[in-house]
């Protein structure tokens, strides 16, 4: 069947396989250990080249086989992601809140005003040339109409419309409002009247010869049962005095602590102290330093600021009543 | 002419060993692993003959037997591929052969020679014959040989008479 010499050969070769099955049964090193050692040292040489050249395809298949777990990692991971910075982004929100709660908390206690917050969902059109906004409380929540609003710095304006879930608040700033108010530490009375401006208020003394100082801040001096206006509520404080000592009429111009561009949260005082504060709502200002328009921040001890729950709060601490005493 | 041969066949045997240990093995495909080497050993059985197919089966499988990653008895494959050789040399006449044709006698063949190193190396005492597997290994290599064979039998084919049309069957 095979040519002889081919014969020959396939005979000798498979005389020369079984002695090397052989020899390699016989156990222990034997013949073939520098024989392996050799021909493993060539063709692991050849099999690293080989998997050099064959990693990227292996690795194609390796991406193929993690394409889909991949995809759900990323979507999870997206998802995750969204979670995250929503959070992130209401934490900041709900920072936000709760210090303006906390600042009329601060407002409430030292003025003894007992108050229900509230927050600002829609703002007047300005081409109306009325300064309102509205809030989210009404008729259910206890709010009557000509109760002061505050928020954590000053008088913000009085309830001028009251609906069953809304009010409508007039900003002291629009022009038709006017306040009675006091000056600071004398008892010095005038009125303040809107200008329009929200920086700037006109403030009219009734005593021509009263001396005001720039800088001295101003509260309300109170309405007969607290409306329109509480009593002691900060306003604002005096920028500029127009008009000379004994003049008939002395303006001063009043910069309002409230930001009326920046209102978010405000407090609406349902019930008004039962003696006037006074002085005493004023945020403790250094006099010696030069004036600063901002309010120094008092450290609150009564406020729990996540308690953005709404509801009524009464001063934190009971007031000493003069006739219990 | 000669040399030529040689030369061709060493081509084969690297690019079939490359193939198999360092891309087929690391698949992880089920079963056994696709046995490319032996596939190439038919082809070259089909392209040569059934006396150079023997030669180049016998230098393959001490090759096989010898490089790292096998630990079997050395021989063993070496008289299996020569018996896979002769058998594919004679079993089909040039004439007849088909794809068809040619991938049935593949995978028959590696189904018979992966049970056969089984019997060989469980008569030889070796410990590492799992017999509950063999179906499996069977026929998972059965169906990887089918899939070689036209990717194997025709090129080496077709190399064989271009290059050394004088020695091909």
């Amino acid at each position: 069947m095979f040519q002889r010499r081919a014969r020959v050969v396939i005979a000798v070769l498979i005389v020369v396989s079984l002695t090397f099955a052989i020899l390699d049964l016989r156990g222990g090193k034997g013949p073939f250990a520098t024989f392996r050692s050799v021909v493993g040292t060539a063709l692991g040489g050849v099999e690293r080249a080989g998997a050099t050249i064959f990693s990227p395809i292996l690795a194609i298949g390796d991406w193929w086989g993690t394409w889909g777990d991949q995809r759900d990692q990323i979507n999870t991971l997206q998802a995750e992601n969204q979670a995250l910075s929503d959070l992130v982004r209401r934490s900041a929100q709900d920072r936000a809140r709760a210090d303006a709660l906390d600042g009329l908390l601060r407002v409430a206690g030292a003025g003894r005003y007992r108050i229900t917050p509230a927050e600002v969902i829609a703002v007047g059109p300005e081409q109306e040339f009325s300064w309102t906004i509205t809030i989210d409380i009404g008729t259910q929540d206890g709010i009557e109409r000509d109760m002061s609003v505050i928020n954590a710095d000053g008088l913000v304006g009085r309830v001028s419309a009251v609906h069953r879930t809304t009010s409508t608040v007039v900003l002291i700033v629009d022009p038709s409002m006017s306040v009675g108010a006091r000056i600071a530490g004398s008892d010095e009375v005038g009125i303040l009247s809107g200008t329009g401006d929200q920086n700037s208020l006109e403030f009219q003394m009734l005593n021509p010869l009263a001396n005001v100082d720039i800088g001295t801040a101003l509260v309300t001096f109170g309405s007969k049962n607290g409306k329109p206006y509480a009593p002691g509520i900060p306003i604002g404080e005096v920028t500029e005095v127009r008009g000379t000592a004994g003049q008939l009429t002395r303006v001063a111009a009043i910069k309002p602590f409230a930001r009326m561009s920046a209102l978010s949260i405000v407090g609406v005082v349902v019930r008004p102290p039962r003696t006037d504060p006074r002085d005493s709502v004023l945020p403790a200002r250094p006099q010696e330093v030069t004036p600063s328009l901002s309010a120094t921040p008092i450290p609150s001890t009564t406020g729990n600021p996540s308690a953005a729950t709404r509801g009524s709060w009464s001063d934190p601490s009971p007031q000493p009543s003069p006739k219990a005493s | 002419m000669w040399l030529r041969q040689v030369f061709i066949l060493v081509v084969i045997f690297l690019i079939s060993f490359l193939t198999q240990n360092s891309f087929l093995g690391r698949l992880g495909l089920p079963g056994s692993t696709p046995d490319l080497i032996l596939v190439s050993v038919i082809a070259v059985a089909l392209a040569y003959g059934s006396a150079m197919g023997m030669i180049y089966g016998f230098a393959a499988g001490i090759l096989v037997d010898l490089a790292p990653s096998t630990e079997g008895v050395i021989g063993v494959n070496a008289l299996l591929f020569m018996a896979a050789a002769f058998f594919v040399g004679r079993a089909l006449d040039p004439r007849d052969r088909t794809v068809p044709l040619l991938i049935g006698l593949t995978s028959g063949t590696v189904g018979a020679v992966i049970l056969a190193r089984g019997v060989i190396d469980s008569v030889l005492g070796q410990p590492t014959v799992v017999w509950a597997n063999m179906a499996g290994l069977i026929l998972s290599g059965a169906i990887y040989a089918a899939f070689l064979a036209p990717l194997v039998v025709v090129p080496v084919g077709w190399v064989v008479q271009k290059f050394t049309p004088e020695v091909a069957v």
